[in-house]
């Protein structure tokens, strides 16, 4: 795809035009960069902006063309051509057109896979068309064909509403372009001339049509009948808008938000939001569990049918609590999403609705279970908060699974023999337990986040998934070969031979360096230059204790705690506790590892406890909060790991710290539990390292004094993220904001290792940032001690680190600090990573 | 006398301050043809370039000069900008290595950078720009020079066919650059550029006069 660069003296214009020929891309995902504007915001135009915008490009694109507005702007985009590397120069033009109507075209023709050449064409055309149709155009005067010229005309009436304009003209203009016929489309009706079926300003200059006009399509060259053929079946086919406007009514309601949807082209690229790296090929596989057949029945005895309904009721539960058991082992994270469904088995409203609509109508369970539910579904959509909204998919699922144990029918997944890529709306972890995933070689789903569970679980599993693709992905149908790019969110709908050569190379490459990463697992995470860090996992019990040690973790930098408490009713006593610390620790051996208090609460509640509501869960009662209001549940965790660590490496570590005060009242708290085991006459650890996490902005600026009072520091940068960035980690429409690629979480994150530093103790990162291979280098640069992330991506950190000297990565990190926006900041990184991966794969 | 790195230097100096206090003249006279910000974005361009300075300052005259130039495009925001930056840069590439400028140097180094204008802007004479002033000013030199005119009085004629050049734009109507929109109602003005090129010359000029007192 051909990427565009849009450079003028006024930023507002330049991303004006950028929303505009985005507009004529039909979908397509060209990549577009304005760079308007001094550096300062002014008029006037930045080399330095046009630069980025055009390393950006060139990144996403395999070529680039730019249009400039005026004198200066045309002249400081040569300038920076002209400070390109010869190979990158190649692959730039800049385009001698009118601004607007030049990107517009281009854009057009871009996303009808028009060459460097063929788009520049387009932008260059557009200008003289400006003019064309001021002028009255001259009368179609269809030229007498060649004699060995292939010609085919056809007459066709525009069906859709919206008639041949703006996005059906972009896609009737995307399609021609895929022809090497020449092209021209005339409007009978209203007896215009022919126009170039092939330009966009040209058919939106002559050739538009309203519903029920009739056009002439005439196509001369090699593939001029296909051609033909082709764009009658688009316009007959209303350019998709007709089965989005006649959507089957008996659809409609089952999903009342979902957004029109197109059918895939063979060759499209579909977004979505990157939530496991990886690269994958292989054929579509759509997921849907089949919904038991519901016949409504007249039943003799109520009460009997009820107690049927009872001991489904029960079975569902249990089946619930042994598949929530089953995935905590892997995901403590994940496993929370059956909370809310057991609740609702147990909800006495539902029972007793469910009870009444068997004894009052004399109908069987099956039928009351699709009637009540139906209607809290309902409901639940109908909620104002987008996070109950959700819960709606619980429901259902909560319904089926009873309607599945009515019925005795197992759901059976049937999957194909082939690997296939994965498709769903979304997963539930009930979904995946029921999937092999040894089947599966990615993911990709139209709803959810890049922190939902189907993302942490493929994370997990190192599988690449795409996420928030829409319901695009849904209409693609079984078999549809896809070429899937996690670390970039792409799906590429039956890709051609090239897309997948492209694809393969760079996962044969991933795969390589994969292989040399495994290979080298036991040495050091040392630099070029001999400077040492720690590479440790983050992990959420025994299992992945273990899978931590397999992948050479030199420790765990966060062991999270929650698995203990959150799926199930009752509180972990300080036995059961110090067993599973020490279990923990033993597989872990001498290695260090870091056990973070409870952080539950807030969007993770304790069935245990009577909890008041948070409106804001992420701003609520959570982590240390929660310990403060709940001193004893606190004692009793501080306590079992006091007891689990002698003979062991273990570490205290505090959660979601704001104050000083929380610091002080938690070491305090540890004091008192040791003085309370020591009087029991109970064996514990004398000296513990204490630490907390920098995660709020709030303990970052404060990271001096705070340094004063612990042993350690570890930045949670997923939250210091959601936090800094005022963005909710749920919120798909947010996701451009959250990135901590951010130069405000950045600064941030550079303050914090500077205070540890300063005060002479070690400073960790346990998020997803410690295992980004762009991240990577910048964190090394500031000085991070301690890279703690998921055990999978543990041996490519360590090889990536040991590619680097810390003076380069010094360098980078000051490069870093000096930019100013997080599309900056990700670019320069990106080119970092390509290099050094570049130079890992040389063998060194 | 040879003009050396740290004259160089103590030139990039003296067009800053010349700028500086020219920047209202400028930008007024932009303003009634352009963008109004001439002034402005030269005065910025010449104080990114004194930043830039002391980090080359020991180096050849050649990377002095593309410094200056790097600098003046990166931050100057105008058409000034590149212009000038490509002026400088050619001209850097023309010293490089250099660290003494005879006449006959600094004649070509001119040439150069009035090259890189011409490559850049695509401007002819008598479009209304600083061409108008350079051209004249480097045809006055090279002539002066080889009637076996030393440094100091070339420069004299130099700057005063730029003077007279800056002063022929005010009847022209302006080809090229922003002005050149306005059509005949660029008539009457004198073009801002080339009294900012003006300017630069006849710094030279003041400077050799110094040196030789």
């Amino acid at each position: 795809m051909i990427a565009l660069v849009l450079v003028s003296h006024s930023r507002q214009l330049a991303e004006g035009v950028r929303e505009l020929a985005a507009q004529m891309t039909g979908g397509q995902p060209v990549p577009i960069f304005a760079a308007g504007g001094t550096d300062e915001g002014t008029i006037g135009t930045s080399l330095d902006k046009i630069m980025q915008a055009l390393d950006q490009a060139l990144e996403a694109g395999e070529a680039a063309v730019i249009l400039a507005d005026l004198g200066s702007a045309v002249m400081t985009a040569q300038m920076a051509v002209e400070f390109l590397p010869p190979e990158a120069q190649q692959r730039v033009r800049l385009a001698d057109a009118p601004f607007v109507e030049g990107a517009i075209s281009a854009a057009a023709t871009a996303a009808g896979g028009g060459d460097l050449t063929a788009v520049v064409e387009a932008a260059r055309q557009a200008g003289a068309l400006a003019k064309l149709y001021e002028e009255s155009a001259p009368p179609a005067s269809a030229e007498p064909p060649a004699a060995d010229e292939a010609v085919a005309q056809t007459e066709v009436t525009i069906v859709n509403p919206t008639g041949l304009h703006a996005r059906p003209a972009a896609s009737f203009v995307q399609a021609a372009t895929g022809f090497q016929a020449e092209i021209t489309v005339e409007n009978l009706s209203k007896g215009r001339p022919p126009a170039n079926a092939k330009s966009v300003m040209a058919v939106l200059g002559q050739a538009t049509a309203e519903q029920g006009e009739r056009i002439r399509i005439t196509a001369r060259g090699p593939d001029a009948q296909a051609a033909v053929e082709a764009l009658r079946a688009l316009v007959e086919s209303g350019f998709g808008e007709l089965e989005e406007a006649t959507g089957t009514p008996q659809a409609a309601p089952a999903q009342p938000d979902a957004e029109p949807t197109e059918a895939a082209q063979p060759g499209q690229t579909l977004r979505g939001i990157p939530a496991a790296e990886g690269i994958a090929i292989a054929p579509a596989w759509q997921f849907a569990v089949a919904r038991p057949r519901v016949e409504k029945r007249r039943i003799a005895e109520p009460e009997a049918e009820i107690a049927r309904l009872r001991e489904a009721i029960a079975r569902a539960k249990q089946a619930l609590e042994k598949l929530q058991a089953d995935v905590a082992r892997d995901d403590a994270e994940a496993a929370r999403i059956f909370e809310f469904q057991r609740t609702v088995l147990d909800d006495p409203a539902i029972l007793a609705a469910l009870e009444e609509s068997i004894r009052r109508e004399a109908i069987n369970a099956e039928a009351a279970v699709e009637e009540v539910f139906g209607e809290w579904q309902a409901r639940f959509r109908a909620m104002e908060s987008p996070l109950l909204r959700l819960r709606a998919a619980d429901i259902e699922d909560v319904s089926l699974r009873l309607l599945r144990e009515l019925s005795g029918e197992e759901a059976a997944v049937a999957l194909p023999d082939e690997p296939v890529i994965l498709i769903a709306r979304d997963l539930t972890p009930s979904d995946i337990a029921q999937i092999d995933m040894a089947r599966i070689k990615a993911i990709c789903t139209a709803g959810g986040g890049a922190t939902s569970h189907v993302a942490i679980l493929s994370r997990t599993r190192g599988l690449p998934a795409v996420v928030g693709l829409g319901e695009a992905i849904l209409a693609v149908p079984t078999g549809t070969p896809l070429a899937v790019d996690g670390g970039r969110g792409l799906v590429v709908v039956e890709p051609s031979a090239e897309v997948i050569e492209g694809y393969r190379r760079r996962a044969e490459r991933r795969e390589r360096l994969r292989s040399i990463a495994l290979q080298t697992r036991e040495a050091a995470a040392e630099t070029t230059d001999g400077h040492r860090v720690m590479v440790a996992a983050n992990i959420g019990g025994v299992e992945s204790a273990r899978e931590a040690v397999a992948m050479g973790a030199e420790g765990v930098g966060l062991l999270r705690t929650e698995f203990l408490y959150l799926d199930r009713e009752t509180l972990p006593d300080e036995e059961e506790q110090v067993a599973i610390y020490r279990a923990i620790a033993e597989v872990m051996g001498q290695r260090p590892v870091i056990v973070r208090t409870m952080d539950v609460g807030g969007d993770k509640p304790l069935p245990a406890i009577e909890q008041p509501p948070d409106k804001n869960p992420a701003l609520g009662v959570r982590a240390i909060r929660l310990s403060r209001l709940y001193p004893d549940l606190f004692l009793t965790q501080l306590r079992a790991i006091l007891r689990a660590a002698p003979g062991h490496n273990l570490q205290i570590m505090f959660p979601l710290i704001t104050t000083l005060d929380e610091v002080r009242w938690a070491k305090a708290m540890v004091a008192e539990a040791k003085a309370a085991l020591a009087a029991e006459g109970l064996a514990c650890a004398d000296d513990l390292p204490l630490g907390i996490m920098i995660e709020t902005p709030a303990a970052a600026m404060k990271a001096e004094e705070l340094a004063h009072e612990v042993d350690f520091f570890s930045i949670g940068s997923n939250d210091l993220t959601q936090y800094t960035m005022a963005s909710d980690r749920e919120n798909e429409h947010l996701r451009d904001l959250l990135t901590p690629l951010d130069p405000a979480v950045i600064r941030l994150i550079a303050r914090t290792i500077e205070a540890g530093h300063a005060a002479s103790i070690p400073v960790g990162l346990c998020g997803e940032m410690a295992g980004n291979r762009l991240a990577v280098p910048l964190l090394l640069g500031l000085g991070l001690d301690e890279f703690s992330m998921t055990a999978q991506s543990i041996p490519l950190t360590r090889q990536l680190i040991r590619a680097l000297s810390q003076e380069e990565a010094r360098s980078i990190a000051a490069r870093v600090l000096s930019l100013t926006t997080a599309q900056e900041v990700e670019s320069y990184l990106r080119n970092i990573a390509a290099e050094v991966e570049t130079r890992l794969e040389a063998g060194r | 006398m040879p003009i050396t790195t740290s004259d160089v230097s103590e030139y990039l100096r003296k067009v800053a301050e010349v700028l500086a206090e020219n920047k209202e003249y400028l930008t007024e006279l932009d303003s009634a043809i352009g963008d109004a910000d001439h002034g402005i974005n030269m005065d910025r361009g010449f104080q990114n370039v004194l930043r830039k300075l002391p980090a080359v300052e020991d180096k050849d005259i050649g990377t002095i000069l593309k410094t200056a130039g790097m600098a003046l495009v990166s931050s100057v925001g105008g058409a000034s900008g590149p212009l000038y930056g490509t002026a400088f840069m050619q001209a850097g590439m023309a010293a490089a290595g250099k660290r003494e400028l005879a006449a006959e140097d600094l004649l070509a180094i001119l040439e150069a950078a009035l090259k890189g204008v011409l490559m850049r802007g695509r401007a002819n004479l008598g479009d209304k720009t600083m061409v108008d002033a350079l051209t004249p000013a480097i045809d006055a030199m090279r002539e002066a020079l080889e009637n076996g005119a030393d440094l100091t009085e070339a420069l004299d004629k130099a700057t005063a066919a730029a003077e007279e050049g800056m002063k022929a734009t005010i009847p022209l109507i302006a080809k090229k650059g922003r002005a050149s929109y306005l059509g005949e109602r660029s008539i009457g003005h004198q073009d801002p550029g080339a009294t900012s090129s003006y300017l630069l010359i006849r710094t030279m000029a003041e400077m050799a006069h110094a040196k030789q007192a």
